[in-house]
């Protein structure tokens, strides 16, 4: 079948467009409906990969680490990322707690795990075997990693917290903090397209 | 037909959904074709688009009830139980006087949900009445819900962090309430709404009029 790597459609409006030669950082916009058909950036790869790297160090902090202490009245509770989980299962809320283990846990970690799988091998300048595959399940987890919403969950849980209790912040929280940090600048500075062009060349 | 004005569609060309290269389809084709960059199954048009956005949409309406009847929380301190749903939270929040967080959980968990209801289910009526008008801004709306609609999870996080924290014995205790996996099921259901409809529908509507 004929592929024409030249021409793009919009994903929301199916407007063909001719693909110009992207030689520098930017964008192009659909004509018609104004969707972002690529954002371009041409040192996606060594950019990435340090940010992908800091991802999972931070990652591995903010879940070995204590995450927040709560004390009243003498008595202190202390909690690390996956507390949240542990007692949702201990009351049985399975449902629930599947969710939160695949959007704050699996789908974060699965992430940086094939983009640092795909970059390591793309600056080394080899082949990426198995690369199709992890490129689409990176693409297809993007959606499903939700520790930017995490975030706020912490911010509304300190304020109705510090009302009746005293809160302790510890090392995960800030590792946490870092890592949504983090995860803004690989969204900024990761290229679909030129990767795709060099996982599967053509 | 206007020259500019071509879709992959009236070219006889498929977009890939996964990494969007654009294929010439072959006239007869049989059976599934794929993607030669990335192997995805193409379709021109999300195979059942409207009947599953409709389907998903419909599904997470119902689920809205109990997620906003049942209670999220049950908090009990110092012998007293005390239930409470979303809305009650909310206005918890407002009676105590951090009126800025109850209206990012209000925004959050009552507003987004129906928002992204009642907009998927305007887009989805716009299509199947064909309607022609400001096709640009719907497709903007659609954009919109998308990209929004993950952040009413926010209340479930909440819940999460809450569970793990208010476990100070007699003093105070926090369980989880059956409200918050209807709320998570909608949020979920929702987002898998949005991603089964198709956008370029909008745009097909507009096909008729032109030469």
């Amino acid at each position: 079948m004929a592929e024409a790597s030249h021409l793009i459609a919009c994903h929301d409006c199916d407007l063909l467009h001719k693909l110009p030669q992207l030689s520098s950082d930017g964008r192009v916009t659909c004509r018609r409906c104004g969707a972002i058909l690529v954002r371009s950036r041409t040192e996606t790869v060594s950019l990435s990969l340090p940010l992908v790297v800091a991802g999972l160090i931070l990652f591995l902090l903010a879940n070995c680490f204590p995450f927040m202490a709560v004390s009243s009245g003498g008595i202190q509770q202390d909690t690390i990322f996956i507390s949240g989980i542990f007692q949702l299962f201990q009351q049985q809320m399975w449902g629930l707690g599947a969710v939160v283990v695949l959007t704050t846990l699996l789908a974060p970690l699965l992430h940086l795990l094939g983009l640092l799988y795909i970059l390591t091998l793309l600056s080394l300048e080899k082949k990426v075997p198995a690369g199709r595959e992890i490129l689409k399940g990176v693409i297809a987890l993007q959606q499903w990693s939700m520790l930017d919403i995490y975030m706020l969950g912490v911010l509304v849980a300190l304020v109705k917290l510090l009302k009746m209790t005293t809160v302790i912040p510890g090392i995960a929280l800030y590792s946490f903090a870092a890592l949504i940090v983090v995860q803004v600048a690989i969204s900024i500075v990761l290229d679909h397209h030129h990767l795709w062009e060099k996982v599967v060349p053509s | 037909m206007k020259t500019g004005t071509l879709t992959a569609h009236q070219a006889g060309m498929i977009s890939c959904q996964t990494c969007h290269l654009s294929s010439r389809t072959p006239h007869a084709a049989k059976g599934v074709t794929t993607c030669p960059r990335c192997g995805t199954i193409l379709h021109a048009r999300i195979p059942h688009t409207l009947s599953r956005s409709w389907s998903l949409l419909i599904a997470a309406a119902i689920l809205y009830v109990p997620a906003n009847v049942l209670p999220i929380t049950i908090s009990s301190s110092l012998g007293s139980t005390q239930s409470d749903t979303i809305l009650t939270g909310v206005i918890y929040f407002f009676e105590t006087g951090s009126w800025h967080i109850a209206l990012i959980i209000f925004i959050a968990s009552v507003f987004i949900p129906l928002f992204k209801l009642l907009t998927l289910g305007y887009l989805l009526l716009s299509i199947q009445l064909n309607w022609k008008g400001r096709p640009r801004d719907r497709t903007r709306l659609y954009r919109t819900i998308e990209l929004i609609g993950r952040w009413s999870m926010v209340d479930v996080f909440v819940v999460t962090l809450m569970v793990a924290l208010i476990k100070l014995g007699a003093l105070a205790n926090l369980d989880a309430g059956p409200g918050g996996a209807y709320f998570a099921a909608v949020v979920i259901i929702t987002m898998f709404a949005a991603n089964s409809f198709d956008p370029r529908l909008i745009w097909d509507a507009l096909e008729g009029n032109d030469a």
